[in-house]
C-alpha cells in the first residue's frame, strides 16, 4: 500500500476495538482547541476542516480532510491539548476509538504500528519542506511547499491533479502572504505549468 | 560508533538514507541552504536524540542536511538492522510515534510563527515553545535560550541583523533579560 500522510484503518477492525459511529451536523465541532486528545478519528463520510483563529480573529485552515482519512491522531501520542479545532464542513459520519483502545489496537497489529510511523514520518517530511518554503522570501516556494504538504494526504494516481480546496484568502493567511501576492504567484505557477487554474479551482 | 568534527555532515540533502543515527554526545543541526546561501535550521538536536529517523520510513532522499555543531559521537545502525530491532521490540514503535508526533507539533508551532510578518512574534513563538519543551515554569526570565542569535535567526527565517534588533527591542519591552550576551526568557 502506498503511504500517505494519514491513516485509513478498516472500519470493522476499529469497531472491534470499541470504535463508535458518530454523526455530526454541518458546522459542528468534533473537538476544540484546548481539548485533551481522547479519541482516534476517521471519516466515513463527509468533510472536516482543521483550523484555528489568531488573536485578531483571522482563520487559519490547516487542512481539509474527507472520506477514509484520519485526523488528530498525532496528538494521541503527546500529553498536550489540541492546538486546533476540527469542524465539519458537511454532515459527517466519523468513527471514533478511545485513545487507550487505539493504542491497544496498534500493539496487537504491529503492521498498523509500522503504518502509523510511516504516516507520521510522511507528514513530517512534507511539513519540513513546507516550513522551508515558508522561510523563503519567494511566494512561489511558499505556495509550492503548502501544496505539496496538502497533496501528501491524498493517494491520487500519479499525474492526477489534486484539487486544492482552499480559497486564495485562506492560502494567503496560511503562507503569510497578501491575497494579491497569492493571486499573482498562482498565475505565474500556471504559466510555468506547475499547476492549472480552472474557473476558480486550483489543480496541482 | 562514529565521530564527527564541527561543520562535518552526517548526511546531506539528497542522500538516500541507509542508517539510523543516534547522538551520544555533541550537537547537530538539521538545515537547508537556499539558493542565495541563506541557512534555514529545521531543528537542533543533542545527546540522546535520534537524527533523521523519520526518513527511514518513507523511502525518499533526505530533504535536509545534518551538520555537526560541536564535536559529536554518533551511534549508527544500518537500516535493515534497525527494522529488525523494531520488529523484535514492538514497544519501540510507540516511542517512535511519540517522537515523530512531537516533531510534528513543533513544526506546527513554527509554521504559525513563520507565517507572521512580525519578527518579535516569530522569535517569541520559538522561545515559548522551547520553554514549554523544557518543562520550565512560566516565571519570567527563568529560561536560558540555548541558542546563539544567528541560530535564532536561522530557526525563524530572519536575517541575523533583524534577530539582534528584535531581541534588543524585546529587552526594552521587558519580555527578555540579557546577561553577558545570554538571553533569559
Amino acid at each position: 500500500m502506498k503511504t500517505i500522510s494519514c491513516m485509513n484503518i478498516d472500519g470493522s477492525l476499529l469497531r472491534t476495538f470499541g470504535g463508535e459511529d458518530k454523526s455530526f451536523k454541518k458546522g459542528e465541532l468534533v473537538y476544540r482547541e484546548g481539548d485533551h486528545a481522547m479519541y482516534y478519528f476517521q471519516i466515513e463520510e463527509g468533510k472536516v476542516k482543521l483550523n484555528n483563529y489568531d488573536d485578531g480573529g483571522k482563520e487559519f485552515i490547516h487542512n481539509i480532510l474527507a472520506k477514509n482519512q484520519s485526523f488528530g491522531d498525532s496528538m494521541l501520542f503527546l500529553e498536550k491539548a489540541y492546538a486546533m479545532n476540527a469542524i465539519c464542513l458537511l454532515p459527517s459520519e466519523v468513527i471514533r476509538v478511545p485513545k487507550d483502545n487505539f493504542l491497544e489496537l496498534l500493539k496487537e497489529h504491529p503492521h498498523l504500528s509500522v503504518s502509523m510511523n510511516a504516516c507520521l514520518s510522511h507528514r513530517l517530511y512534507f511539513k519540513a519542506i513546507m516550513i522551508q518554503g515558508m522561510a523563503s522570501q519567494s511566494p512561489v516556494a511558499r505556495l509550492k511547499g503548502l501544496m505539496d504538504y496538502l497533496k501528501s494526504y491524498h493517494d491520487g494516481e500519479c499525474g492526477q491533479a489534486f484539487n486544492v480546496e482552499l480559497t486564495r484568502q485562506q492560502i494567503a493567511s496560511l503562507t503569510g502572504l497578501r491575497v494579491e501576492t497569492v493571486i499573482r504567484a498562482l498565475k505565474k505557477m500556471e504559466k510555468d505549468n506547475i499547476l492549472s487554474l480552472q474557473s476558480r479551482k486550483i489543480l496541482y | 560508533m562514529m565521530s564527527y568534527s564541527p561543520s562535518e555532515y552526517i548526511f546531506s540533502e539528497g542522500d538516500v538514507p541507509t542508517y539510523y543515527y543516534q547522538i551520544i554526545s555533541g550537537e547537530v543541526k538539521l538545515n537547508n541552504y537556499s539558493e542565495d546561501g541563506k541557512e534555514f535550521i529545521q531543528n537542533i538536536l543533542s545527546a540522546g536524540q535520534s537524527c533523521g529517523e523519520s526518513i527511514l520510513f518513507i523511502g525518499k532522499p533526505y530533504p535536509m542536511n545534518a551538520e555537526v555543531i560541536t564535536e559529536c559521537r554518533v551511534l549508527r545502525l544500518p537500516k535493515p538492522q534497525f527494522f529488525d530491532l523494531l520488529n523484535q521490540t514492538p514497544q519501540l514503535f510507540l516511542e517512535i510515534s511519540t517522537f515523530l508526533s512531537q516533531g510534528l507539533y513543533y513544526k506546527f508551532i513554527m509554521m504559525q510563527n513563520i507565517s507572521s510578518q512580525n519578527p518579535a512574534t516569530r522569535i517569541r513563538g520559538l522561545m515559548d515553545y522551547l520553554k514549554s519543551l523544557h518543562g520550565r515554569s512560566d516565571a519570567p526570565y527563568s529560561f536560558l535560550i540555548p541558542f546563539t542569535r544567528k541560530q535564532v535567526a536561522s530557526l525563524t527565517g530572519l536575517c541575523v541583523e533583524t534577530a539582534i534588533r528584535t531581541i534588543k527591542g524585546m529587552e526594552r519591552d521587558k519580555i527578555v533579560k540579557i546577561k553577558d550576551r545570554k538571553i533569559l526568557y
